[in-house]
C-alpha cells in the first residue's frame, strides 16, 4: 500500500515537470497555431542557464531561487526574440512547414548550446535545505518532488487566474478561439504573440530549471522533453491548460506504474496511450475541432500540369547519362549515386501523399522502414531470395499504411500529423526494444544482395531499373482518374463528396501506395548498406525525406527527385567538411520554409513564369 | 515551362554526378614511395563528443610520437578522421568513402556497439581491416568478423565486477539497466559470472530503463519494496548521476554492495564531483594513481601537450593506435589481407602492460580497472583499485573457431 502511495507520489512529481513544460507550449499553440519542436530546446537552455548562474552567485539559500527565476526570465527573452525574428516570418506557411521550421531551431540550438557550454553534462547543485527525503507512512520521499508537485499545483492556479481574470488571458483566450476576430478588434497581434510565446517559453524555462536538482544537464534534454511533452499536449487536447494538467497526470502515473509492470515497453506505452486517445477522441481530451482548419495556409497550392511532348527527350538524355555512370565514376560515387535513387524514391512516394494526397502526415519513415526490415528478417530467417523479399517489402508496408491509414483518415490537420506520428513512434519503439527478433539497436547485419547483384555495377542497375519504373508508376498515378480524385478531395472535400467520391476510401488508398513505394525504397536500401537498424524509421529519416521532398518543391514531380539528389550530395560533402551540420541543416530548412517555400524546382518555375508574365 | 524545370534538374543532376566522379579521380591509391599512409578513423563525435574528443586527444599524441620517430619504413602515417554521426547507416556511408574515395589502407574507430557491429559486418564483407577499441557481445566461440579487430571486449569490464567481488558476493540481488542490446547483455553476463562463483544466488528479472530517460524514484521505490543485499546498475552517463544523486536521499536499508559499470571512469567522475558516493564497486580508470613508470610517463606526456590529466578514453586512443602502428611496421606490404595478418600477432608494451592481440577471435588482452567509489577533498576517486587484464576473462583460444 505503502508502495503504491510513494509510486503514485513519483507519477506526480513527474507529471509536475511535464506539466510546466506541456502548457506553456499548449498556450503557445492555441494562440499562435505552431506546434513548437523547439519548446524542449528552450527547457534545455532554461537548465543551462540555471547552471551557470548558480555557479555565477553561487547556489546557496536565496541565490538558489533566484538563479532558477532568472534562468527562466532568460529563456522567456529568447523565445521571445525567436517569435521575432522567425516565427513571425512562418505564421501563414501550411503547418507542416511551420512543424519543419520549428524543428530547424531544435537543430541550429543543439549546435550553438554544445558550443556555448561544451559537450560535457553538467552537474548543478541540489536545493539548499530540500536535499534529503521525509517520510511518508514509514517511507522515504524527496522533499524535492513533493515541492515540485506544489509548484505544478501553484502554476496551474497562477495560470487560471491570469487567463480568467486579467485582460491579457481574456485576449488570450479570445485569439485561441478566433485569432481572426482579436485581428478585426484592433488588438495589437504582434506585441499579443510576442507576449504568449515569452511566457511559453519562461514556462519551459522554469522547468528546465527546476531539474536542475534532479538530474544533471545535457544536450539529450531537448528531444527527451519534447516527444513526452507532443504527447501529452495532444492528449489533453492542442491549447487547453486542463487538458494539458490531466494529460500530465495520466502520463506521468501510467509512466510511473508502467515501468514497474511492463519494464519491455515503456516506450511503446506513451504512445499508445496517444493513439487510443486520439482514436476515441480525435482532438484530444479537451480539444475542439478547429474551423479554423479553412483559414489555414493549403499544403499544395496549384494544379499540376503535364509536361510538354518534347520532355521525354530530355528524360531519354539524362537516362542515358544514368545509363553510361557505371563507366564513368568509381565506386564512391557510384554508392552515393544508388543512396540518391533510393531515396529520390522515397521521397516521391512522401510528395505523392503530401502535395497532391494532401494529407499531412508525419511519420513517413516508419514504410520506409518496415520494407527495410521485411527484407533483413525475411533474408536472415527464412533465407528468401532477393526478388521475393523485394516483394514482401511493398507488401509488408501496405499492409501497415493500411491499418494506420484506416484511422488516420478520420482525424485531420496537426491531430493526424500527431497521430501518424504515434503510429510510427510505436512501430521504432517495438523494433528498437524487440531485440530477440529485430536485433534492437543493433539492427540486422548481412542483408546482402545475393553474389549475382553483389558487385556495385550490377546492384546500381538494378536500383536504376527499380526505382525509375516505380517514379514512372507514381506518375502514372497521379495524372490517371486515381490522382484526380485525390486532388479533387484535397481542394475541397465536401465537393469531392457531393459528386460521389468517397474521400476517406480515397486518402486511404493514397496513403496505402505512398506506403508501398516508401517499403520498396526501404527494401533497396537495405541491401544497399548490407543491414537494417531502427534509425531507418525514426524520426530524423521522416524529417530527411520531409526536407528532400521540400526543397525540390511541393507542386512539381521533380521536385522531390531533385531535392533527394541534392540533399544526399550535401550531407556526404558538408558532415564532411565541418562538424557544423546540424546547424548548417537547420538554416538549410530555415531558409526554404522562410524564403522558398516553393523548393527549388518551384522558385526557378516561378521566375520562368514571372519572366514571361504569366499567371501562376 | 515544365520542360525548362525538367532540364534544369536534369543539368544539376549531371553537375552532380560529374563533380562526384572527378573528386573521385583526384583521391590517389597508395603505391608510389613515402607517400604517407593512411588511416580511416570514423567515430561518433556529435554524438557522444566528451568520449570521443579525449578519445582523439589520445591517438593524436600516438601519431605525434610516431611521425616524429620517423613514421612506418619511412612513411609519414596520416589520418583522416570522420564523423559518423552516431548512426550505423551513417558509419557505412562515411566508410566506403574513407575506402574507395580517400584510399585508406584500413579503418578504425567506433563508439556505440551498433555502430561498431556494423562496421565489423563492412570490413568483412569488403574485406578490409578495421580496428575498433570497444568489442561486442557475440557468441564468444566464434570469431565475429575475419576483418574485425577490438581493443576492449565488451564482455571484459563485467566479468572483471564480478570478480572483484570474489566469493563474498551477497545472496539476493537486484538489477537495472538501459533497456537495449548492450545494457541486456553487460547485465546477462555479471550474472554469469556471479553465479559461476555461487549458483544459488537469487537474480530476478532486472529493472530495464529507456536509455537516457531512468525513471529513478521508480528504481528506489522497487528497491525499497524489493530490500536486495546487492544491486548492478548498468546506468551510465546522465542516467547514472540521477541514480546517484537520488539514492543518497533515500538509501536502502540492508543494501551492502552496489556494483556500476563504467561510472568510475574520469569522464563521468569528473561530472558527478562531490556528489561521488562511497564505497560502490566500479570499473573504472584511476588515471594519475597509477605507479608505474610506464604510465607515469604517459601521463607526463599528455600533460606536455594538453595541459590536462589523461582521460581513460584517451589511453584507450593512444593504445589502439599503437597496436595498430605495430601491424603495419611488420606488414609486408599495404595489402589489406597482409595488414589484417600483421594485425592478428600486433603487440604492443603499453603504458599498462603488454596488450597483445588474439588471433583467434581479434580481441584484445587489455583490461580494465575495477575499484571501490570515495571521495577525497572533495574530489571523486577510485580506491582499493585492481588492473585486470583480459586475458584471464575471455575464453581459451583453442575453443575459439574460425568462421
Amino acid at each position: 500500500m505503502t508502495f503504491l502511495l510513494i509510486q503514485l507520489l513519483t507519477g506526480l512529481s513527474s507529471a509536475a515537470v511535464l506539466f510546466l513544460v506541456a502548457s506553456g507550449l499548449s498556450l503557445v499553440y492555441g494562440v499562435t497555431r505552431i506546434l513548437n519542436f523547439a519548446h524542449g530546446s528552450l527547457y534545455m537552455l532554461g537548465a543551462y542557464m540555471a547552471y551557470t548562474l548558480t555557479q555565477y552567485l553561487g547556489g546557496d539559500g536565496v541565490n538558489f531561487w533566484l538563479s532558477l527565476v532568472l534562468a527562466a526570465g532568460g529563456t522567456a527573452i529568447i523565445g521571445a526574440l525567436l517569435e521575432i525574428l522567425i516565427l513571425r516570418k512562418v505564421y501563414h506557411v501550411p503547418e507542416l512547414f511551420q512543424l519543419l521550421a520549428t524543428f530547424a531551431l531544435v537543430l541550429v540550438i543543439q549546435d550553438v548550446t554544445l558550443h556555448t557550454w561544451g559537450p560535457e553534462d553538467l552537474l548543478g547543485p541540489q536545493a539548499p535545505g530540500l536535499d534529503g527525503s521525509i517520510k511518508i507512512l514509514g517511507e522515504p520521499f524527496p522533499t524535492y518532488d513533493l515541492l515540485l508537485i506544489v509548484l505544478a499545483l501553484a502554476v496551474l492556479g497562477g495560470l487560471t487566474w491570469l487567463l480568467n481574470k486579467t485582460r491579457f488571458g481574456i485576449l488570450v483566450r479570445a485569439a485561441t478561439e478566433d485569432r481572426e476576430m482579436v485581428a478585426n478588434l484592433g488588438v495589437n497581434q504582434k506585441l499579443l504573440f510576442t507576449g504568449v510565446f515569452a511566457l511559453g517559453s519562461f514556462l519551459a524555462g522554469l522547468g528546465g530549471a527546476l531539474q536542475l536538482p534532479r538530474e544533471s544537464v545535457s544536450l539529450s534534454m531537448d528531444m527527451s522533453m519534447i516527444i513526452d511533452v507532443f504527447v501529452v499536449i495532444v492528449i489533453g487536447g492542442l491549447g487547453s491548460i486542463r487538458g494539458a494538467a490531466l494529460a500530465s497526470i495520466i502520463v506521468g502515473v501510467v509512466q510511473a506504474f508502467g515501468i514497474l509492470i511492463f519494464p519491455q515497453i515503456t516506450l511503446v506505452i506513451l504512445f499508445l496511450i496517444m493513439a487510443i486517445v486520439l482514436i476515441f477522441k480525435p482532438y484530444g481530451l479537451f480539444g475542439k475541432a478547429e474551423d479554423g482548419m479553412v483559414e489555414k495556409a493549403q499544403l499544395s497550392a496549384g494544379a499540376l500540369r503535364l509536361p510538354p511532348p518534347h520532355m521525354r527527350y530530355v528524360w531519354g538524355a539524362l537516362l542515358l547519362v544514368m545509363l553510361a555512370l557505371p563507366f564513368m565514376v568509381g565506386n564512391y560515387g557510384l554508392v552515393l549515386v544508388t543512396e540518391m535513387l533510393i531515396m529520390a524514391l522515397f521521397a516521391a512516394s512522401l510528395h505523392f501523399i503530401l502535395g497532391p494526397g494532401g494529407i499531412g502526415v508525419f511519420g513517413h519513415a516508419v514504410y520506409f522502414g518496415l520494407g527495410a526490415y521485411a527484407v533483413a528478417m525475411l533474408t536472415k530467417y527464412l533465407a528468401l531470395a532477393m526478388p521475393l523479399a523485394l516483394v514482401a517489402a511493398p507488401i509488408a508496408a501496405i499492409a501497415a499504411a493500411l491499418v494506420f491509414g484506416w484511422f488516420c483518415v478520420r482525424s485531420q490537420g496537426i491531430y493526424l500529423a500527431m497521430l501518424t506520428f504515434a503510429f510510427a513512434q510505436m512501430v521504432w519503439a517495438v523494433v528498437f526494444q524487440w531485440y530477440d527478433v529485430t536485433g534492437g539497436d543493433n539492427g540486422i547485419l548481412g542483408v546482402w544482395p545475393p553474389e549475382w547483384a553483389n558487385d556495385k555495377r550490377v546492384f546500381y542497375y538494378l536500383v536504376l531499373t527499380l526505382c525509375g519504373c516505380c517514379l514512372m508508376l507514381l506518375r502514372h498515378f497521379i495524372f490517371a482518374p486515381f490522382g484526380y480524385a485525390l486532388r479533387a478531395v484535397r481542394d475541397n472535400a465536401k465537393r469531392a463528396e457531393a459528386i460521389g467520391l468517397n474521400t476517406r476510401k480515397m486518402q486511404h488508398l493514397g496513403m496505402a501506395l505512398a506506403g508501398g513505394f516508401a517499403g520498396l525504397a526501404g527494401g533497396l536500401f537495405a541491401y544497399s548498406k548490407g543491414s537494417v537498424f531502427p534509425t531507418t524509421m525514426d524520426i530524423n529519416t521522416t524529417l530527411d525525406a520531409f526536407v528532400m521532398t521540400l526543397l525540390g518543391g511541393l507542386n512539381t514531380l521533380s521536385g522531390p527527385v531533385l531535392g533527394s539528389v541534392v540533399y544526399t550530395w550535401l550531407e556526404s560533402e558538408v558532415s564532411r567538411a565541418t562538424e557544423l551540420w546540424r546547424l548548417c541543416l537547420g538554416l538549410i530548412i530555415l531558409g526554404i520554409v522562410i524564403f522558398f517555400p516553393h523548393g527549388i524546382v518551384g522558385t526557378i518555375n516561378n521566375l520562368i513564369l514571372k519572366r514571361k508574365g504569366g499567371v501562376q | 515551362m515544365k520542360s525548362k524545370n525538367i532540364l534544369l534538374s536534369a543539368l544539376m543532376a549531371s553537375i552532380l554526378v560529374i563533380s562526384t566522379a572527378q573528386a573521385e579521380t583526384q583521391a590517389t591509391p597508395q603505391a608510389a614511395t613515402k607517400e604517407p599512409i593512411k588511416i580511416g578513423e570514423l567515430n561518433s563525435y556529435k554524438a557522444l563528443p566528451l568520449y570521443i574528443e579525449n578519445y582523439r586527444k589520445g591517438w593524436t599524441l600516438a601519431l605525434e610520437e610516431l611521425n616524429k620517430a620517423g613514421g612506418i619504413h619511412g612513411h609519414k602515417v596520416e589520418v583522416i578522421d570522420r564523423d559518423d554521426l552516431g548512426k550505423p547507416s551513417d558509419a557505412l556511408r562515411v566508410a566506403t568513402e574513407l575506402v574507395e574515395r580517400e584510399g585508406v589502407v584500413m579503418l578504425s574507430g567506433c563508439m556505440f556497439a551498433n555502430v561498431c557491429l556494423a562496421l565489423g559486418d563492412y570490413a568483412e564483407q569488403r574485406k578490409i581491416p578495421v580496428m575498433r577499441w570497444f568489442g561486442t557481445f557475440d557468441d564468444e566461440t566464434k570469431r565475429e568478423s575475419d576483418y574485425a579487430f577490438a581493443l576492449l571486449a565488451a564482455s571484459v569490464p563485467p566479468r572483471a565486477a564480478a570478480e572483484y567481488l570474489g566469493g563474498k558476493a551477497p545472496q539476493n540481488w537486484l538489477s537495472a539497466g538501459p533497456n537495449y542490446a548492450y545494457g541486456h547483455k553487460t547485465v546477462k553476463v555479471f550474472e554469469q559470472k556471479i553465479k559461476e562463483q555461487n549458483p544459488t544466488i537469487s537474480w530476478p528479472e532486472p529493472f530495464w530503463f529507456p536509455l537516457g530517460k531512468l525513471d529513478v524514484q521508480s528504481l528506489i521505490s522497487a528497491l525499497q519494496a524489493k530490500k536486495p543485499q546487492a544491486f548492478l546498475s548498468t546506468a551510465f552517463g546522465p542516467d547514472a548521476v540521477s541514480l546517484m544523486r537520488e539514492y543518497r536521499k533515500r538509501p536502502v536499508d540492508g543494501l551492502t554492495t552496489i556494483v556500476s559499470i563504467e561510472t568510475g571512469m574520469p569522464e563521468f567522475m569528473n561530472t558527478i564531483g562531490a556528489e561521488f558516493p562511497e564505497g560502490w564497486v566500479m570499473t573504472g580508470y584511476p588515471s594519475i594513481d597509477i605507479p608505474d613508470p610506464a604510465h607515469k610517463k604517459f601521463v607526463e606526456d599528455f600533460r606536455k601537450k594538453y595541459a590536462e590529466d589523461p582521460s581513460w578514453m584517451a589511453l584507450n586512443g593512444y593504445i589502439a593506435y599503437n597496436l595498430i602502428f605495430d601491424a603495419l611496421k611488420k606488414a609486408p606490404d599495404l595489402k589489406p589481407d597482409s595488414i589484417r595478418g600483421a594485425l592478428q600477432t600486433a603487440e604492443y608494451q603499453s603504458p599498462v602492460g603488454k596488450v597483445r592481440m588474439r588471433k583467434s577471435d581479434h580481441l584484445s588482452t587489455y583490461g580494465i580497472w575495477v575499484g571501490k567509489s570515495t571521495v577525497v577533498d572533495g574530489k571523486p576517486k577510485l580506491r582499493d583499485w585492481k588492473y585486470y587484464s583480459g586475458d584471464q576473462f575471455l575464453i581459451d583460444e583453442t575453443k575459439v573457431r574460425n568462421n
